[in-house]
């Protein structure tokens, strides 16, 4: 209770305070204002009532007499009286005033006045008298003292009362607001909703209803679906620690298949697939550890690369994947030979490639996935077009929503979801076309990136001939020379013509042991001082030598 | 601290240092209250509280028994409760006796026991006085009404010796230190905003021009025109109603001789001759001034054709003049006189403080001294008490006014009064003992800062400085 009453008084004390005094100054100065009233009647009164008895003392010059009257007429309020007599023959009051009172004057604080002082007819003489007004104000406070304490602890108990209901309902929402934040704060999320819907419940029947009551509810879904974010979240984080682990734990089984393909007497066509998907593989593993280890910085960097032959690349893949079905045409024509787009290559190959796929797996029988690469106004368009069986229009308007599936066994909803959103993030888009039975096309639009200079060069030791491939054909494109190396010892035998400030770009598993980093140090050594880790680990691997960079295995021309 | 709140901080200091510096008039030193007075007694006693110096003086240590309101109703500070029968002829007194002379005196009831006897003893001859507890009863065979009135004159004021010339009252100061030219009153007990200490200082009109008036709280009962202008433009005045008469004392054994100096001495020549500063003369007839029943203005009624030359035996008169800056002026006037009447004055020239030893002990050897009669109580006493009291300042004292006298001071009934009144002022025109030569209406001067400085109330020519407060 008395914390309640502190409250109250902390919350009020200026509005008290203000109520107190203006009361006071109002009473104050109304007690004043009738007491001068007062005085100067009982003065005007008390002059009447000794009129001849003055007149008889002052025509005997008697100045005892007439002091002594004088003190009668004044009053406790008057603080001075002076009689100023007529002068007439024969008088014997030889004094030009007689005073009675405190001559102590304060000019600006005292009431003057002045009364003809009567006694039957005649006038004896004036009589001015002085009021003090801060005397008068000393003596009405001291009268009112009471009622001024009593009117303070009347209103103190006034305003306890008026504000209690108020404060217990301050005190009951500070009560749920405590609890909420230790709910918050232990972790136990997901029961803030109930555990706010008990404290609404509980408040005062005047709270619910109101805007604060509304607010409170809204509060309490959004934590709701806050917690059930920071669960998704978790759940996310969890599928993402597991894929960062499958992915660091398939490296070593794929670089072993990876060897060992090599040593398969295969038809080119397979060794190319086989190759070709085992880097792919590598690359979507690699790709997971990157954005696992910065996925900020995994996600946002866009590339400017050649669309076309990433394009021709991961077809050729689905025309190995999917010879076995009959029927199956998987067709590319580029019209627009060079042109590029910043985009992630990754990312687009394998959007390529799920495009492709579900075009193919929508086909009952047989059909023809054709994809065209065109540019136009500054924009490129990608194209993949089926005649397949078509997707219903109430189903094409949900497609590229997030876990949106139409005709596929087993879809998670997530490509073409994936797809919009990485398009859009290149700064472009993706369209939808389809009818039933006429077929689905499906076209990514992205803007064509600029030419970038030419002139640039760089050296590459990579043992993997896919990335040969890439860099040369990006090389290419930029206009740019390069020189790739296989092995340390065709790097070794042209080093001495290389001129040291050209980028060298090393690949850390080399092969046969040889790691890429102890290659730089020798090249370091030797005076090379552009020198670049082209890898899929991470730069923390390569923190002992802090004049190496790090990159991943894209090509550097923009 | 803020600009705004430095200047508004400042601002307060300033409105509140305007309200606290007091900003004293001259004279008003912080505690200490100067005055100048004329005659400085060797003497601090109830018994001499009809002179004018050692009423001051009283009026700062001593406590009677009563006092008035405004002159009508009596109260009193030193008595817890007081009673008396409609017929006034029993009286019931209870002493307060937290009251104190100092720490080892105190009033109580031994004291007031020895007190009350011995001063109603001055009063009558028959009463009785019996204890009831901590109060006395005094009795008197028959109604007493000026019993409370004698009670109420600080000459009945309850004191104790405190040294051989000092004594001691029940008020607020007591006597310090007497000696050098001044004597120091100090306060029992220190209170805030009031003095603590009283500074009489004797005053010579020879050394007017030397003093510090700049320390002087008070100088209303020396000679106002002795007071540079720019120390009395300093302090707030008012008019005062001095009930105060200056009269020439004719202390001559032979009422021949007196009667020519009544007759003989032109009273507006003697006065103007004696105070040749003073133009503003009120005349009085007798020697009550006007204001007081029975006064009569003008001047009084002389004539010298009907009188022949002085034929007897007599001494040069001696005329003690404590003024200066007269000589030539009295020598004038004692010229003609000695025309006149063959009579020979002679002017001599005394300073107050030389002359005090002289006024109240006999042999007087003056025939003819100027005094100042003070009213320190609105009575008759004051100005007839010195004519028929052996310490007065005559030699003889006439019995036939001395019973007058008497009857008067006993007599409370107006009436009554007014006709002794008129008898004593004939038969003291008899005898030519008192030549009037002025009134004295007087402007008062008071230390500005003083709050409640009560004016109408037993005059302010002798104030209570332990009430004063600023």
């Amino acid at each position: 209770m008395v914390k309640l009453f502190t409250r109250i008084l902390v919350y009020n004390w200026r509005h008290y305070s203000a109520a107190v005094l203006v009361f006071v100054a109002f009473w104050q100065g109304y007690s004043v204002f009738s007491t001068l009233r007062v005085a100067d009647d009982k003065l005007l009164t008390a002059m009447r009532q000794n009129a001849a008895y003055f007149e008889k003392a002052f025509l005997a010059g008697d100045v005892f007499e007439t002091q002594r009257i004088m003190w009668r007429v004044k009053n406790d309020n008057i603080k001075r009286i002076t009689f100023h007599p007529v002068v007439f023959e024969g008088s014997r009051w030889i004094f030009k005033e007689a005073v009675v009172g405190n001559l102590y004057d304060r000019p600006r604080a005292q009431l003057n006045r002045s009364v003809p002082f009567v006694s039957n007819g005649a006038e004896l003489g004036r009589l001015e008298y002085v009021i003090d007004l801060v005397d008068v104000n000393a003596a009405v406070f001291a009268e009112n003292y009471a009622l001024f304490v009593t009117v303070v602890l009347f209103f103190l108990g006034l305003l306890i009362l008026s504000n209690m209901g108020a404060l217990q309902t301050l005190l009951a929402i500070e009560r749920s607001v405590n609890e909420i934040n230790s709910i918050t704060d232990s972790g136990q999320g997901d029961i803030i909703r109930d555990s706010i819907k008990k404290n609404i419940a509980s408040l005062p029947a005047g709270i619910i209803g109101t805007p604060f009551a509304q607010m409170t509810t809204r509060m309490s879904e959004a934590l709701g679906q806050a917690a059930r974010l920071e669960s998704e979240l978790a759940v996310s984080k969890a599928v993402s620690d597991m894929a960062a682990q499958v992915a660091h734990d398939i490296r070593s089984p794929l670089a072993a298949l990876g060897a060992a393909a090599k040593g398969l007497d295969l038809p080119d066509e397979k060794r190319t697939l086989i190759d070709g998907s085992i880097a792919r593989m590598q690359g979507i593993a690699d790709d997971l550890l990157r954005r696992y280890r910065a996925p900020a910085a995994a996600k946002a960097k866009p590339e400017t690369c050649a669309l076309a032959g990433l394009i021709e690349q991961v077809l050729a893949e689905k025309r190995i994947q999917h010879k076995d079905r009959a029927g199956i045409k998987i067709e590319f024509r580029s019209d627009a030979d060079g042109v590029k787009a910043a985009v992630d290559p990754k990312e687009l190959q394998r959007i390529i490639s799920n495009l492709v796929n579900n075009s193919v797996e929508a086909f009952a029988g047989s059909g023809t996935v054709a994809v065209r690469l065109a540019a136009t106004d500054g924009k490129v368009l990608i194209e993949v077009k089926d005649d397949g069986k078509g997707i219903p229009a109430e189903i094409l308007a949900r497609l590229g929503a997030k876990g949106e599936t139409h005709g596929k066994a087993g879809g998670t909803g997530l490509g073409l979801y994936h797809a919009r959103t990485s398009a859009e993030s290149w700064g472009g888009g993706l369209k939808i076309e389809s009818a039933p039975g006429k077929g689905t096309t499906v076209v990514m639009e992205l803007p064509a990136a600029a030419k970038p200079a030419a002139g640039l060069r760089a050296v590459l030791l990579d043992d993997d001939l896919l990335v040969h491939m890439n860099w040369r054909m990006a090389a290419k494109a930029a206009g740019a020379d390069l020189k790739a190396f296989k092995t340390p010892e065709e790097f070794a035998a042209a080093a001495g013509a290389l001129p040291r400030d050209i980028p060298v770009y090393i690949d850390s598993e080399l092969g046969d042991g040889v790691k890429g980093e102890d290659i730089a140090v020798d090249l370091h050594e030797r005076g090379f001082t552009d020198l670049t880790m082209a890898t899929g680990h991470g730069a923390e691997k390569f923190a002992a030598l802090p004049w190496l960079k790090v990159t991943g295995k894209e090509p550097p021309w923009q | 601290m803020s600009d705004r709140e430095q200047k508004t901080t400042s601002l307060i200091a300033g409105i509140l240092s305007l309200f606290l510096c007091g900003c004293g008039s001259p004279g008003a030193e912080s505690g200490r209250w100067e005055v100048l007075l004329m005659g400085l007694p060797e003497e601090v006693a109830t018994a001499r509280a009809w002179e004018t110096v050692t009423y001051y003086i009283l009026k700062q240590t001593h406590e009677p028994l009563f006092r008035t309101d405004e002159g009508e109703n009596f109260h009193s500070r030193i008595l817890k409760k007081w009673e008396k029968d409609i017929l006034s002829g029993q009286y019931l007194f209870c002493p307060d006796t937290d009251k104190e002379f100092d720490k080892d005196h105190a009033f109580g009831p031994e004291f007031f026991s020895e007190y009350i006897t011995k001063t109603t003893s001055k009063y009558a001859r028959n009463f009785s006085v019996e204890r009831r507890g901590g109060c006395f009863s005094v009795s008197f065979p028959s109604p007493q009404k000026g019993y409370i009135e004698f009670l109420s004159r600080y000459e009945n004021a309850p004191s104790i010796r405190q040294t051989d010339k000092v004594e001691m009252g029940l008020g607020e100061f007591f006597v310090g230190s007497m000696g050098g030219g001044k004597i120091v009153l100090r306060r029992k007990k220190p209170v805030p905003n009031g003095y603590s200490e009283i500074v009489l200082n004797e005053y010579s009109p020879a050394k007017a021009k030397t003093y510090d008036y700049g320390r002087i709280s008070d100088f209303n009962k020396i000679p106002v025109f002795d007071v540079p202008r720019e120390i009395l433009s300093g302090f707030a005045t008012y008019n005062n109603i001095e009930l105060r008469s200056d009269v020439l004392i004719i202390n001559h054994p032979d009422a021949e001789v007196r009667k020519r100096i009544y007759n003989c001495l032109d009273a507006d020549r003697f006065r103007r001759a004696f105070f040749p500063q003073k133009n503003d003369f009120y005349n009085i007839s007798n020697v009550l001034p006007v204001g007081v029943s029975g006064a009569v203005p003008g001047l009084p009624l002389q004539d010298c054709s009907a009188l022949p030359k002085f034929g007897g035996r007599s001494r040069d008169l001696v005329l003690f003049n404590h003024r200066s800056g007269n000589i030539e002026q009295l020598a004038a006037v004692a010229e003609e006189f000695w025309s006149r009447t063959g009579l020979k004055i002679n002017v001599v020239s005394r300073t107050p403080k030389e002359l005090s030893p002289f006024l109240h002990k006999y042999p007087r050897p003056y025939n003819m001294v100027v005094i100042s009669l003070d009213t320190v109580t609105p009575a008759y006493e004051s100005f007839f008490g010195f004519i028929v009291r052996p310490d007065g300042y005559f030699n003889q004292q006439d019995p036939v006014l001395k019973k007058i006298f008497d009857e008067i001071s006993r007599d409370t009934d107006p009436g009554k009064r007014a006709l002794l009144v008129d008898k004593f002022l004939g038969e003291l025109h008899k005898r030519y003992l008192i030549l009037p030569l002025y009134q004295n209406v007087k402007e008062l001067y008071y230390p500005r800062r003083i709050k409640n400085f009560i004016v109408g109330r037993e005059f302010m020519t002798y104030p209570e400085v332990a009430d004063f407060r600023w």
